[in-house]
């Protein structure tokens, strides 16, 4: 019943060059896990046949489909701490003070999933905003996402992935077996469906753009076409948040880079002449471990 | 004073789900069963796992499987190949310790759950000062599990 | 580093001591509360980095342990992560508010234990992803 050592050789490898993520051995819990509902639904006896059965066909749609439900589903709140952290110390307070108090906040998370992502900058601009309007958009491809980020309604095992207690406490409240965010980062948060990879609707001028692990999933013209879709509906002085393993280096050179701790943000070059230009604000002067976030939500 | 019970099957399965999700999906996940456990079990005598429920409604929440899934369950969450009667009495007390706290969470707050009791019993064991509110039979790794949700009679 | 893991089920301190040492930490274990204060005191300077505290237990509780942490300033520095079936919101509040730092409900993921590992800065470099 357990998977195979062969299908998850095939499976790690798959996803390591697909997403550049890297299953270590260990993992062939999760990869069982993951897939099983795609064994399922394809009628395989198990994971390793339906691995086994993808090793022989190549169907590139069922290998995408193998490489998401290994990584899109990895929404996790602030795990993936330093993107949020550069966001809190640096990115929004430059935001406030060089923006007019009376002027809304515009910020985008580019393929929302499930919401995860657009919450937890919702949280951090309720807590740290200073009462500055904002709005976030989330959009994601897939309705069904799009439903589930607006529902704003996780259960507990979502729940439990780096949301940490003392923020889960301030905006979250039990409703049955699920977690329901508070009404106040509900009304901060906008959905709507779009297409990356094509034309953009009409879209404001946002302030930032968290577009993170999604270029992976795009061959590299797309990429660019993406990047340059991006940079026309950012702000001159806005930042880009791009997931861990991507850049835009060699894809689209019209961005520049800022370097603050280890993590590198990227804006429109005109704002940023000058190869690694400093920040407006003090850069973080931890790198080596993440902050407690816990003292950070009491204001301790 | 007992106040009235008001659980959704579908959430204790939610609940039983997400504890065999985290513990036990090596073996798959869990299923609804079309049939019984009495109908299903291969043999007549069962390990019950049970955690007591107290405050304004106070019962009973049991775990029920053959030993051999009970065996299966502990080797699993310990990463042994070989465990004791010890080691499967834990396990599926800590099973049960799982179900009734989130059980608990969705009931009325300031409830406490008790320490959890594991005992080896024949089929079809219901102390006559209970009553059977609700049943859910599921299997998993081809054998029958169930849980049931018990008041105290007053 | 070291963490010391309190819960009275045997599975349960298997499973969180396995995690940890699988991340590089020597564990110390405790089946409730008051063995916990007993393990502590017994460590002496060398305090644990971490307590995983289940609520539930036996002899002592873990809110009870929490509280008594948190009246010794030479504990100071560990940091205190309850692992509990206890779900409830005011309970995650009052756990806060006794001087938890983090809370994990049970049933939990071996990732979500992660999640919260690093969420406290106790995540080594070396797994972090």
């Amino acid at each position: 019943m357990t998977l195979s050592p062969q299908a998850f050789a095939y499976v790690s490898d798959l996803v390591r060059r697909e997403a550049a993520i890297v299953l270590g051995p260990g993992k062939e819990y999760l990869v069982e896990a993951r897939l099983l509902p795609l064994a399922r639904a394809a009628g395989a006896a198990d994971v390793s046949a339906y691995v086994s059965s993808l090793q022989r066909s190549g169907n590139p749609t069922q290998r995408m489909a193998v490489v998401e439900a290994l990584t899109t589903n990895e929404t996790s709140w602030f795990r993936d701490g330093e993107p949020f952290e550069v966001f809190r110390s640096t990115v929004l307070p430059e935001l406030l003070s060089s923006t007019p108090p009376t002027r809304r906040l515009n910020i985008w998370s580019a393929a929302c999933s499930s919401g995860q992502e657009a919450y937890t900058i919702a949280m951090l601009l309720a807590d740290h905003g200073q009462g500055r309007k904002a709005e976030i958009l989330a959009s994601d491809l897939s309705t069904e996402m799009l439903d589930r980020t607006k529902a704003g309604a996780y259960s507990q095992l979502e729940i439990g992935r780096g949301l940490p207690a003392p923020m889960m406490v301030k905006h979250f409240r039990r409703a049955g077996t699920q977690w329901q965010v508070s009404d106040q980062l509900r009304a901060m948060v906008r959905t709507q469906r779009i297409n990356l990879a094509t034309p953009f609707p009409p879209l404001p001028v946002f302030d930032v753009v968290f577009l993170r692990n999604v270029l992976i999933y795009f061959d590299a013209p797309t990429k660019k076409a993406i990047l340059q879709r991006v940079r026309q509906v950012l702000s001159p002085q806005g930042y880009l948040f791009l997931g861990g393993a991507e850049t835009t280096l060699g894809i689209d050179d019209s961005w520049g880079r800022t370097t603050i701790g280890r993590f590198t943000l990227y804006r429109p070059q005109a704002a940023t002449p000058g190869a690694n230009p400093p920040v407006a604000t003090a850069p973080l002067t931890t790198t080596v471990l993440p902050p407690r976030w816990a003292a950070a939500a009491e204001g301790r | 004073m007992t106040t009235t019970l008001d659980l959704q099957l579908e959430d204790i399965r939610v609940v039983t789900d997400d504890v065999w999700t985290s513990f036990l999906a090596t073996y798959g996940p869990l299923e609804w069963s079309p049939v019984t456990l009495e109908e299903a079990s291969p043999t007549d005598e069962l390990v019950q796992a049970s955690v007591a429920i107290h405050g304004d409604w106070t019962g009973t929440v049991t775990l029920e499987m053959a030993p051999a899934t009970a065996e299966t369950a502990a080797r699993t969450m310990l990463h042994l190949d070989a465990v004791e009667e010890v080691d499967v009495t834990d396990a599926l007390g800590e099973l049960v310790n799982m179900i009734g706290g989130n059980i608990k969470s969705l009931l009325p707050s300031g409830s406490t759950l008790g320490l959890p009791i594991v005992i080896r019993a024949p089929l079809c064991t219901a102390g006559a000062s209970t009553i059977e509110h609700y049943r859910v039979e599921l299997t998993w790794a081809g054998t029958p599990i169930r849980i049931r949700v018990w008041s105290t009679a007053r | 580093m070291r963490a010391l893991v309190i819960d009275d089920s045997r599975t349960m301190r298997s499973l969180l001591s396995r995690q940890l040492v699988a991340l590089g930490y020597e564990t110390l274990q405790a089946g409730n509360g008051q063995e916990a204060l007993e393990v502590m005191d017994q460590a002496g300077a060398d305090v644990p980095v971490l307590a995983t505290v289940d609520w539930n237990m036996p002899v002592m509780d873990g809110l009870t342990f929490v509280q008594r942490v948190r009246t010794r300033q030479e504990w100071r520095s560990m940091s205190l992560m309850m692992v509990t079936t206890e779900a409830e919101y005011d309970q995650i509040v009052r756990a806060l508010a006794a001087g938890a730092h983090e809370y994990l409900i049970k049933p939990f993921t071996p990732e979500a234990f992660s999640d919260k590992l690093q969420l406290l800065g106790l995540l080594p470099e070396r797994a972090a992803q």
